[in-house]
């Protein structure tokens, strides 16, 4: 379309401003604490039955939660263009995520949740302060 | 009958309303019908995912032959039923891979940018954003720019719009007819992903109420919070961090959600109240069950009695229901309140039944101690036999209830309201109470029936469809500004002269090519759908010529035609039929 083109071409021309904005290390702080699951949401794959995830799949299970349930602003670019337009990259942030877990009946529940303490209540997992 | 005089009356309507609003671009080649192409971009490497060569049967309408084929199709039929619904001219990039995410991750999707401040192509076509200062995210604000934002933005032509990825560990029904028994279905997750990815979601931070960079977005402004009357683009941070978890008072403002609740939503409002002693009187907060009648099936008034049962090797407990109540003389015709654990839900709830109980109560245990109220899921063996109404409730509550020594309760509807919906017909967002923080509200309310797309759980009776009588997930889209444009001019269809306008490049009359510019003005209509209206509305081959004379004589005054261009056009009028 040609005034698309035509705006594109104007934007082009643009001086791009950028501003960073700040956030919490709230997921560094995450990923210094050990976890350890409360239910069996694991189900084993050589026998078939539901049991406690093992440390390492914890681990694994909350390192994956911590990356996709990230909200933080840290890093991120606030982008202005000669337009007006505002724009900011969340790319791999802001995520919804959608969760199974064995019911006491042995079916799957699904939710969908947007934080780390939603996801690990969902799925059982709680700091292991044992540990700490 | 059509008259010489109503004629002239809609022949000046017409030419008024395509000049007062006197914006217009030339055509370009359109489709023929509304949609939105998303295209659906493999990530994945050789081997693993939408790439995995492991060999397939066919299954539900899924003709691909191996597992990563079968990921690919349904994810594209995901895709494509979106793409039917929604119109927008900039085509919709996913980005989709399915990873091990381990068995609990079944997959997750979100914007990849969001805009605000955007102008539309104007006057009149794209309207930008409908407010300043507001976050929208890519696909939607592309669809109310007219343009590939992100283009402008400087990330190249076609970067993704929205961030998409699965688990390829596990087992998701692949068919594409809905049709997944006790499996869940891969069409409908990718179907409630892809709407967060459309916008479906809030970018207020859960855990501090902050914005987005200190700008509201698109979905806070359709949030109100009933307690305090204000939308969430008016609160403060802690405003709308305390408004998170306001349990029953979130609801949705947009013009149509409200106006379709009522073919989606049914009337009887599920609630679970206290009536007495006063100290603890009050709604409480529950979760539904997916076994036994619905609640309201019948309407229980009755006093709670805690159920009693052996500790035994069904359950180590003498709360928790899992086998024969001991006190079911105390427990029939009561409100039997049980402790969650152990064993499923359901064989609590046929216990209760078994006991003669009118209602059952199950309330979180210590493994559960902040958890919101869950929904109940039926085993399929113990389900069917439990003929009373079941609700969860949260720890908390369940103790407040045992702390008292006679507590009436009920466990029934309210006839006048609609489930999910605020008694003047606005729907609910969710809004639990988990002690914990964080919460979504980029749901509706799990208690919505219908069951909806939008609710947090994914409910085995979700349909694919997305728009009433079945679901509400359309109309809050529509809220956010993805109005419907079925000839993609950038005019939204209720205000749009031609809802499928006629973009040809040059203007035909009855098959003679006038060779002159079809022009598109701000009210929706092309020159061409002008000379159309005039034609259907005309009594005779006279009178379809004089009023084609006066409008080309009006756009001609207004230097849209030349003269060469009045002639031309009034020349193939004058040889039609």
């Amino acid at each position: 379309m040609k005034s698309t083109r035509l705006l594109a071409a104007a934007v082009c021309l643009a001086l791009m401003s950028a501003w960073s904005l700040t956030a919490s290390a709230q997921d560094n702080q995450r990923r210094n604490k050990k976890y350890v699951a409360t239910r069996p949401i694991t189900v084993d794959p050589q026998t078939g039955t539901l049991r406690l995830p093992t440390p390492q799949e914890t681990e694994a299970l909350v390192d994956s939660l911590i990356e996709m349930t990230n909200r933080s602003t840290e890093d991120l670019q606030l982008t202005t263009l000669a337009n007006g337009t505002k724009a900011v990259n969340i790319d791999g942030r802001f995520q919804s995520v959608m969760l199974a877990r064995p019911g006491d009946d042995g079916m799957w529940e699904l939710r969908c949740v947007t934080t780390f303490d939603e996801a690990t209540e969902f799925l059982g997992i709680v700091e292991d302060k044992t540990q700490q | 009958m059509i008259t010489k005089t109503s004629v002239s009356t809609r022949t000046m309507r017409v030419l008024c309303a395509a000049l007062l609003v006197f914006g217009f671009v030339t055509t370009a080649s359109r489709p023929a019908f509304a949609a939105a192409t998303i295209i659906v971009v493999n990530n994945d490497g050789p081997g693993e995912g939408f790439n995995d060569p492991t060999p397939a049967a066919p299954v539900g309408g899924n003709s691909g032959t191996t597992k990563g084929a079968q990921r690919l199709i349904a994810f594209q039929r995901a895709a494509d039923i979106w793409g039917a619904t929604l119109d927008s001219p900039v085509t919709i990039v996913v980005r989709a891979a399915f990873d091990p995410l381990g068995p609990n991750v079944l997959g997750s999707a979100g914007p990849t940018l969001v805009f605000s401040d955007f102008p539309g192509l104007g006057p009149g076509f794209y309207p930008g954003a409908e407010f300043p200062a507001t976050w929208y995210g890519s696909a939607l604000a592309d669809k109310l720019a007219g343009v590939d934002l992100a283009e402008l933005e400087g990330a190249g032509p076609g970067f993704r719009d929205i961030n998409a990825r699965f688990s390829s560990d596990f087992n998701f029904y692949l068919g594409l007819d809905n049709n997944h028994g006790a499996l869940n279905d891969l069409v409908t997750v990718v179907l409630h992903e892809l709407g967060h990815g459309l916008n479906f979601l809030t970018f207020v931070s859960p855990t501090t109420g902050q914005n987005l960079a200190g700008q509201t977005d698109i979905f806070a402004r359709h949030l109100v919070d009933d307690s305090s009357g204000l939308h969430w683009n008016e609160m403060t941070d802690a405003e709308r961090l305390a408004s998170t978890t306001h349990f029953s008072h979130l609801f949705w403002d947009g013009a149509n959600v409200t106006a379709d609740v009522p073919q989606v939503l049914q009337l009887g409002n599920p609630e679970v109240r206290v009536l007495a002693p006063a100290a603890i009187a009050g709604l409480y907060q529950f979760g539904t069950a997916a076994f036994g009648p619905r609640i309201g099936n019948p309407n229980v008034f009755a006093f709670v009695v805690a159920a009693q049962d052996d500790a035994n090797a069904a359950g180590p407990a003498t709360t928790d229901g899992c086998s024969a109540f001991t006190n079911a003389a105390a427990v029939a015709g009561k409100i039997a309140l049980v402790e969650r654990g152990t064993c499923g839900f359901a064989v609590k709830a046929r216990n209760a039944t078994n006991a003669g109980a009118s209602a059952v109560i199950i309330y979180n245990n210590t493994a559960n101690v902040n958890a919101a109220p869950p929904g109940m899921a039926d085993d399929g063996i113990n389900g069917p036999f439990v003929t009373i109404p079941a609700a969860s409730m949260t720890r908390a509550d369940g103790l407040a209830i045992l702390g008292q020594p006679t507590v009436s309760a009920t466990v029934g509807v309210d006839p006048t309201v609609r489930a999910g919906a605020t008694p003047t017909d606005r729907a609910r967002l969710y809004a639990p109470f988990p002690v914990s923080l964080g919460s979504s509200v980029s749901h509706y309310d799990t208690v919505a029936f219908k069951n909806l797309l939008m609710e947090p759980a994914i409910n085995p009776d979700l349909t694919h469809r997305l728009k009433a009588p079945d679901d509400l997930t359309l109309e809050l889209l529509r809220d956010l500004g993805w109005f419907a444009d079925a000839d993609l001019d950038g005019i939204a269809d209720e205000a749009d002269c031609s809802v499928h306008s006629n973009f040809a490049p040059t203007i035909v009359i009855d098959g003679e090519n006038t060779g002159v510019a079809n022009i598109l003005f701000s009210n929706g209509c092309t020159t061409a759908d002008l000379i159309a209206q005039l034609h259907g509305a005309a009594s005779n081959h006279g009178q379809f010529v004089s009023d084609v004379s006066h409008l080309t004589n009006v756009l001609k005054d207004a230097g849209v035609l030349s003269n060469n261009d009045k002639s031309a056009i009034q020349t193939a009028a004058a040889h039609g039929n």
